[in-house]
C-alpha cells in the first residue's frame, strides 16, 4: 500500500491519487462524532467515582469542620494531600 | 472552602464530561475512569488556585489532558507499538462498511495523533470554542484551528466516508451541517 499515509497529518487527501475529502464527508465526520460522544455523555457515572468525590468531600469536612469525628473510615481514596492529619482544635 | 457542597454538585455535573473526554483521550474506558479520578483528586487538592466565576469545566480539563499528556500518553504509546495490524485493517476495512455504527469513530479517533484528536474533541464534541480549546491546551488558536481541521479532514479518511455507501444519504440528504466556528458558550 504505497499510497496509505498513515500519520502524516496531511491536512488534505488527494494522497497519491484520491481525491480530497468533500466538506460533506468532512461534516458527516463531525456529526457522528458527537453523536458518539452525547452517548457517552448520558452513560451513567461509575459509582467508585461518585464514591470518590464523597471521600474528598467528607475529608474535607473533616478539616473544616473538626468537632466531627465520626468520619474516619475511609483511606482507600483519600488524597494525597500532605496536610492529611486532621488538625483537631484544643 | 464552606461551599464545598455546592462544588462538588458543579463537578459531579462535570464529571460526564470529563469522562467522556478522558474516554475518547485514552481510548479505554478503565484507563479513563483513572484518569478522571487522578483528575478529581488533583482538581480537589488546588481547588483555592480555581477562580471563581470562570470556566469550571474548562479548568477540569485542563488537569485532565495534562495529567494525560504527562502520564498517560506513554502507556498509550507503548500500547500502541502492537497496533500495526490494526490500523492496516482499518484501511482495509471490507465486510464491515455495511454496518459502520458510532464504534467507528471511536476507532478512527484513536488512530489520530494526540494532539489532533484533543483538538477535535474539545472543539468539535465538546463544544468548547477555539480560544478555549487554545487555553485549555496550552497553545495558539491558530495551532487548534489547523489540528482540527486536519483531524476532521483524517477523521474522514479513515472513515472512508467519501465512499461508503451508507453514507451515500449521509453526504447529501442533510442540510445539517456540525462544521464550521463552533459556538462560544460561557
Amino acid at each position: 500500500m504505497g499510497n496509505q499515509d498513515d500519520g502524516s497529518g496531511k491536512p488534505e487527501g488527494g494522497e497519491g491519487g484520491r481525491p480530497p475529502m468533500p466538506p460533506q464527508a468532512v461534516d458527516a465526520v463531525g456529526r457522528r462524532l458527537k453523536a458518539s460522544y452525547d452517548r457517552m455523555l448520558r452513560e451513567p457515572i461509575p459509582d467508585k467515582l461518585i464514591q470518590l468525590l464523597e471521600n474528598l468531600e467528607r475529608s474535607q469536612a473533616n478539616k473544616t469542620h473538626s468537632d466531627d469525628e465520626l468520619t474516619h473510615s475511609d483511606d482507600e481514596l483519600q488524597p494525597d494531600t500532605h496536610d492529611r492529619p486532621v488538625q483537631r482544635e484544643e | 472552602m464552606t461551599a464545598s457542597g455546592d462544588l462538588k454538585s458543579r463537578l459531579v455535573e462535570a464529571m460526564p464530561n470529563l469522562r467522556a473526554f478522558a474516554i475518547s483521550l485514552c481510548g479505554n474506558a478503565d484507563k479513563a475512569d483513572d484518569l478522571v479520578q487522578e483528575t478529581l483528586v488533583k482538581a480537589w487538592n488546588k481547588l483555592d488556585t480555581f477562580e471563581d466565576g470562570t470556566n469550571l469545566k474548562a479548568w477540569l480539563f485542563t488537569i485532565l489532558r495534562n495529567t494525560y499528556f504527562s502520564q498517560y500518553r506513554k502507556r498509550r504509546r507503548e500500547l500502541a507499538d502492537t497496533d500495526g495490524e490494526y490500523s492496516s485493517r482499518l484501511s482495509v476495512q471490507p465486510q464491515q462498511q455495511g454496518h459502520v455504527d458510532l464504534q467507528d469513530v471511536s476507532i478512527a479517533l484513536n488512530e489520530l495523533p494526540d494532539d489532533q484528536r484533543e483538538a477535535l474533541l474539545l472543539v468539535a464534541a465538546e463544544g468548547f470554542s477555539y480560544e478555549q480549546a487554545a487555553e485549555i491546551s496550552e497553545c495558539a488558536v491558530g495551532t487548534i484551528k489547523s489540528r482540527v481541521s486536519r483531524a476532521r479532514v483524517r477523521l474522514a479518511e479513515l472513515m472512508q466516508i467519501d465512499s461508503g455507501d451508507d453514507f451515500a444519504t449521509e453526504r447529501y440528504g442533510s442540510g445539517v451541517l456540525v462544521s464550521g466556528d463552533p459556538v462560544t458558550r460561557g
